[in-house]
């Protein structure tokens, strides 16, 4: 009798203590969440001209803040370089229950042919409901870059590159109008000047006919009117002698009188600068007024041009800058003379 | 800072009276080549060597033979050979059995004009002991070394076209010619005359009308011709823009030129633009007279590179862009 009642005792013992297991593994099991953590790219080939997708996803049954996810590690990745990152929370319906997914999407742009591959990126979550953290890690994934694609040709529709270009030589063109008609009043309100002009103002500032040294006022004479036919008449007169300008003005087809007064005027010139031989006060003098004579000649040439072509003609042969090889532009009345 | 140019100018007046009498005897028996002659009468009178090259039968040994004809100077004609010794040309010592002494035998370079013709032809120990002769004016024969006489004036020809069997004159060597004349074909009219010239009995003879002492004299005037510090940085300008291109605008020559003139192209370049002023009776130089002369200056003392000559741009291409850049005082 009390062998029988001992073993019903240890029998109760042992059975109280497997149901108390139980129900501990069963609570356990309740209270601990499954949490999934995924990687994978939208593609195992991508052209080297393309870019790749790489999400890392994390998942688990219940509400979001069930489980709060640490920092994502970057992934490390070879033959690939990050030019994008976005992440998003999302809960989703199940049959017993919601999901909750948080997702971290790369968008990854290879760099050379040949095989790219994406570490595996680590994780750590805290599960609220026990308060335990624990990590994870993805799969290492690798990816073929292949050729890269011939881009597409066609582009827009014919019609919008037709749209397109109306309206940009519309808008050129009313551009350029404005402009001309804004360069035109502006030309008509400070006019640009003649070579003569110039020359005549450069010849009133730099030649001082009393307080130069003659020669140096026969240099600068003769400088100035040098650089004044070489623009007129487009022939290298600052590097040539007296004899090839000469030569070179004939060649031209510039008139007779003009050449000897020229021929007198250099030869005259030479013999100052070159001779050592004090100048007279009465040469300097001529070739000044030689000079200034034939520039005032020929601006009043270009004047009557002017007048008998109207307005458009008077805006011949212009200088932008004075002195020097300066630009100048030529129109139909320049040809003409 | 006056000169006293009419006096100058008298000078010339009267010592050049001699370079018209010599012009006409030359032109009895030369038809043309007034550039040849003149530049010979610029050697002459600056006391600078010629080296002249031009085809055969362009009268250039009879130019020579003729200019030193019309003057009563000393005046060899030397064949350049490949055999010739320097021995030959400058003289040697023989032993004399008699009074049993070594005599000095002096060669044919004691002269007043030599013609070296074919200079190209003899080998370069012939052509150094010359150019030394020409540099140094003295030769030394065994122990003793003998002054030359005075004209001296050395007036070599090449010919550009005969490549094989020559012995090419050295830069450093071409350079102690003062100036190398590129000698072309005479016009048409010329030739014409020429022909009938020579189809027409004896050759002419030129009278000599002109003796050493004129020129000596009018050597002395040459070197009394005013040159404005003007003029002379113009020839410095020049001769600079051979070597550094980039510093007158001259970029694209840049490649094209290995070494420019030497410091003797500006010296020369004075010289002969005096004496190129005295034959036009003038007291003073213009850039006139640096121009006329430059090219025969400085035309073989510019070197240029492969790539130039691959090009085929010659010396005379990039000294004719330098004389035509730099811009005139």
């Amino acid at each position: 009798m009390m062998m029988r009642r001992c073993s019903i005792t240890r029998f109760a013992v042992i059975l109280f203590f497997i149901l108390l297991s139980i129900g501990t593994i069963a609570q356990e099991v309740e209270r601990q969440t499954e949490v999934r953590l995924s990687a994978f790219v939208d593609s195992r080939r991508v052209p080297l001209n393309r870019t790749l997708g790489f999400i890392v996803q994390i998942s688990w049954e219940g509400d979001l803040d069930l489980i709060e996810i640490g920092e994502i590690e970057e992934p490390i990745m070879t033959n690939l370089d990050v030019t994008g990152t976005s992440s998003a929370n999302r809960i989703t319906g199940t049959a017993g229950g919601q999901k909750a997914v948080k997702e971290v999407a790369y968008t990854l742009q290879p760099t050379t042919l040949g095989m790219a591959y994406i570490e595996s990126v680590g994780l750590e979550y805290e599960d609220k409901r026990t308060g335990k953290t624990h990590a994870l890690m993805t799969q290492r994934i690798g990816v073929e870059i292949v050729s890269p694609i011939p881009e597409r040709n066609g582009g827009p529709p014919v019609w919008v590159w037709i749209i397109g270009g109306g309206v940009l030589v519309l808008g050129g063109g009313a551009f350029f109008l404005l402009r001309h008609r804004s360069g035109r009043e502006g030309e008509e309100e400070e006019p640009s000047r003649t070579i003569e002009e110039i020359a005549l103002e450069e010849l009133r500032l730099t030649v001082d006919l009393k307080g130069m040294d003659k020669r140096e006022a026969f240099s600068a004479l003769t400088r100035l009117f040098r650089r004044y036919l070489s623009e007129k008449y487009s022939i290298p007169a600052l590097e040539a002698t007296t004899a090839e300008l000469l030569n070179t003005l004939e060649a031209e087809g510039v008139d007779e009188g003009l050449r000897g007064k020229c021929e007198k005027l250099f030869e005259k010139a030479d013999v100052v600068k070159f001779s050592g031989q004090a100048a007279s006060q009465a040469d300097l003098e001529e070739a000044y007024t030689t000079v200034e004579t034939i520039l005032e000649m020929h601006l009043r040439e270009i004047k009557e041009k002017m007048l008998a072509n109207g307005e458009i003609a008077g805006k011949s042969k212009r200088l932008k800058h004075p002195g020097g090889r300066s630009k100048r532009t030529i129109n139909r009345s320049d040809e003409e003379d | 800072m006056d000169k006293d140019i009419e006096a100058i100018h008298k000078k010339i007046q009267k010592e050049s009276v001699f370079v018209d009498k010599l012009t006409e005897e030359v032109s009895k028996v030369i038809v043309g080549q007034k550039y040849m002659v003149e530049r010979l009468l610029i050697g002459l009178l600056s006391n600078g060597h010629v080296l002249l090259e031009g085809v055969p039968g362009l009268a250039k040994t009879m130019t020579v033979r003729t200019i030193s004809a019309a003057i009563r100077t000393k005046f060899q004609r030397i064949q350049f050979t490949p055999d010739l010794l320097p021995a030959d040309l400058v003289g040697t010592l023989i032993y004399d059995q008699k009074n049993g002494r070594f005599e000095t035998k002096k060669g044919p370079i004691f002269s007043n004009i030599i013609l070296a013709d074919e200079i190209n032809r003899s080998p370069a120990k012939v052509q150094s002991a010359l150019l030394e002769a020409m540099q140094e004016r003295t030769v030394t024969i065994g122990e003793n070394t003998f002054p030359l006489d005075d004209p001296f004036l050395v007036l070599a020809t090449q010919n550009p076209i005969e490549q094989e069997g020559t012995y090419p004159l050295p830069e450093a060597q071409v350079d102690r010619f003062m100036m190398k004349l590129s000698i072309g074909y005479p016009s048409a009219e010329e030739e014409l005359e020429i022909m009938r010239r020579m189809s027409k009995g004896p050759e002419p003879k030129p009278d000599p009308v002109v003796s050493p002492a004129d020129i000596v004299k009018a050597r002395q005037v040459v070197e009394e011709i005013y040159i404005d510090p003007k003029i002379e940085q113009y020839i410095v300008d020049i001769v600079h823009a051979t070597r550094n291109p980039q510093s007158y605008e001259l970029e694209d020559l840049s490649e094209l030129i290995a070494y420019g003139a030497s410091p003797r192209a500006s010296i020369y370049l004075a010289k002969t633009a005096k004496a190129h002023a005295f034959l036009k009776r003038r007291g003073y130089v213009t850039p006139e007279d640096v121009r006329a002369i430059g090219m025969d200056v400085l035309r073989h003392r510019v070197i240029v590179t492969y790539e130039a000559e691959a090009e085929e741009v010659e010396a005379g291409d990039v000294v004719r862009k330098v004389l035509n850049k730099i811009e005139v005082p």
